[in-house]
């Protein structure tokens, strides 16, 4: 479903990612691990599509009914309503827009790009009240501005329950439990593992290997200057808790 | 200029349904170029009008048993053939005398594009302990042009919140006088102000904290776009006996466009030497990280543009705490076309 090719990336005239490669199947779970400033978040946010990086050479392809296409050329509303959907690290407030509102746009927006009829708002406010029991949110929330105030777990909270309500078919989740207590995080994890299904992808983006007794990988890469330098099965997420990133640097 | 009976002047129900919701109006009072529309108005005690002479005037005394909920209705529009319309002018004036609470909204609608100028005036004098929530409209069209000027004296413990709708005209020239003359007494005036084709706003402030124990706040809020033009003067003087004065402006500016243009001058004067004075002045354009997460979500680029023009404007609404007179302004709002609230055409690029 994703394929990430010889990526090479500058920020600012600095590269950040280097030949990078990895591919990600339909139905399954990586996770992408690595120190800080390895480039993880910079991988991220390229495949949702955040402006002004500059890509020197590679591609991100992804596949849609079978045919392969690169995210590259796509704007980042183009990919969301492909199903591509990122989770940020650090989600960004927009006080003076309802969380329900900015939802809903978002839903109808991809329901009209892919020929699925679009919800009243009766019928929309049932969908959504029905996911936030995934993140054991309460419904008032939904009248909030979108992040406007929120914790930071509130803030995590909320990006899964978009997702649940968006139903991509590729989830980045970025750092999704950095400052999320033991509690908090149960409760993302178990909303994100409800969402694993053989026709969705996901990538998670992390530090530590905490988040991975809550979601199981099938794949665990360890990304490194700009570079995926080793991949492995479960077990490696477990070494490198053990043992530090120290052997990669 | 060719004229019309004014008693053959209809309001369309369209503008009366947006402008006036008749179940929670006490009075309202109409004017169609500066004339009183006598049969159209639902007047309540304690308002009278003088008819003749050189001005139209509203006077208007609200007291404890008095109307609580007032609007003042003016409409201007051309009389017969838009083909023999001249320039015309209007003088409207209105006093608001005030002892106990009131909820009043004036608003200025050109029922259609003619060229006319307004000079238009509002005196407030806000009677010791009196409650005052005031919305100002102005809606001219694309040739008009006004003078307005507002002149608030407050007495002890009087409290004023005002809110300005300026959209959609040629040029829009405000002046604002406020005297906190009691002690005690407070001000809110808080702006939202749209100039987008060649439309100017000019508005200057000045805040007097005349006596001790006496508070302003101000926002300023703007969205200039195309070739707008938005230029706004706060003063603020703070009197040498008025001692724990507390005055609080700030002004925000939304640029989207290469063209428009926007001016903010602070001026604070202070005399006394316990006081907290603040202002701050800001211009820039949409925040890329909103924007970026919007699209994220599936928002088309324009779509997230405006979503963001809407919420930065929200929040002068979110101040209006009579439900009176925000569901007067938030009607008018709504009823604004898309691109005088920043909506995007395609292929329009931000800066």
């Amino acid at each position: 479903m994703l394929k990430v090719s010889k990526l090479n990336v500058q920020i600012d005239g600095k590269d950040v990612l280097r030949d990078l490669s990895f591919k990600v199947n339909a139905g399954e779970v990586h996770a992408i691990m690595g120190p800080n400033g390895s480039g993880k978040s910079t991988l991220s946010k390229m495949i949702a599509g955040y402006p002004g990086y500059t890509v020197n050479s590679g591609d991100i392809e992804y596949e849609i009914n079978g045919t392969y296409k690169s995210l590259l050329k796509m704007e980042p509303d183009e990919r969301a309503k492909d199903g591509v959907f990122l989770a940020f690290q650090y989600p960004v407030e927009v006080p003076g827009v309802s969380n329900f509102a900015f939802l809903r746009m978002a839903f109808n927006s991809i329901c009209r790009h892919q020929g699925a009829p679009e919800l009243s708002e009766e019928k929309f406010r049932k969908l959504v009240e029905e996911k936030t029991k995934l993140v054991e949110m309460a419904p008032d929330f939904l009248e909030r501005g979108v992040n406007a105030g929120f914790s930071g777990g509130e803030k995590k909270r909320n990006e899964i329950l978009q997702m649940a309500v968006l139903q991509p078919r590729l989830a980045i989740l970025d750092e999704t439990d950095s400052g999320l207590d033991i509690d908090a995080l149960r409760v993302v994890a178990n909303g994100v593992n409800k969402l694993r299904s053989p026709d969705r992808a996901m990538v998670l983006i992390t530090h530590y290997q905490r988040l991975l007794n809550f979601i199981v990988p099938d794949y665990v890469h360890v990304l490194a200057n700009g570079r995926i330098v080793r991949s492995g099965g479960r077990e490696l997420a477990l070494e490198l808790e053990k043992n530090g990133y120290n052997a990669y640097l | 200029m060719v004229t019309m009976p004014i008693s053959d002047f209809e309001i369309p129900s369209e503008v009366s349904e947006l402008i006036c919701d008749s179940r929670s109006t006490d009075a309202a009072i109409y004017f169609y170029n500066g004339e009183w529309l006598e049969n159209h108005s639902k007047m309540g005690s304690g308002i009278r009008v003088v008819s003749g002479g050189p001005e139209k005037t509203a006077n208007i005394e609200i007291k404890g048993s008095a109307s609580q909920r007032v609007a003042v209705i003016h409409l201007y529009g051309n009389r017969r053939e838009a083909a023999l319309q001249k320039p015309f002018s209007v003088s409207c004036v209105q006093n608001y005398d005030v002892s106990s609470e009131a909820h009043i909204v004036e608003t200025h609608l050109a029922l259609n594009s003619i060229e006319f100028t307004v000079q238009n005036a509002a005196t407030f004098v806000v009677e010791t302990g009196a409650q005052v929530t005031f919305g100002q409209t102005f809606w001219l069209g694309d040739e008009a042009t006004s003078k307005n000027k507002v002149n608030l004296k407050l007495h002890q413990a009087a409290s004023f919140s005002g809110f300005a709708l300026n959209v959609g005209s040629s040029c829009l020239n405000n002046e604002i006088e406020t005297d906190l003359s009691g002690k005690n007494s407070s001000c809110e005036l808080h702006s939202l102000i749209l100039a987008t084709r060649r439309h100017r706003v000019n508005t200057i402030s000045t805040v007097r904290h005349s006596v001790a124990d006496t508070k302003s706040e101000q926002l300023i809020k703007s969205i200039v776009n195309e070739a707008g033009k938005v230029q706004f003067t706060g003063n603020i003087k703070i009197a040498k006996d008025a001692q724990k004065s507390n005055a609080r402006q700030l002004s925000q500016t939304l640029l989207l466009s290469r063209g428009g243009e926007a001016i903010t001058e602070p001026q604070l004067d202070v005399g006394a030497d316990d006081v907290t004075a603040t202002h701050g002045a800001t211009i820039g354009q949409l925040d890329e990280e909103q924007l970026f997460y919007l699209m994220s979500r599936g928002l088309a680029r324009n779509e997230a543009r405006h979503v963001l023009a809407l919420a930065y404007q929200r929040e002068v609404f979110d101040r209006v705490s009579s439900g009176f007179v925000r569901g007067h302004l938030e009607r008018i709002h709504s009823r604004l076309p898309a691109e005088m609230s920043a909506e995007f055409s395609d292929g329009e690029r931000a800066l």
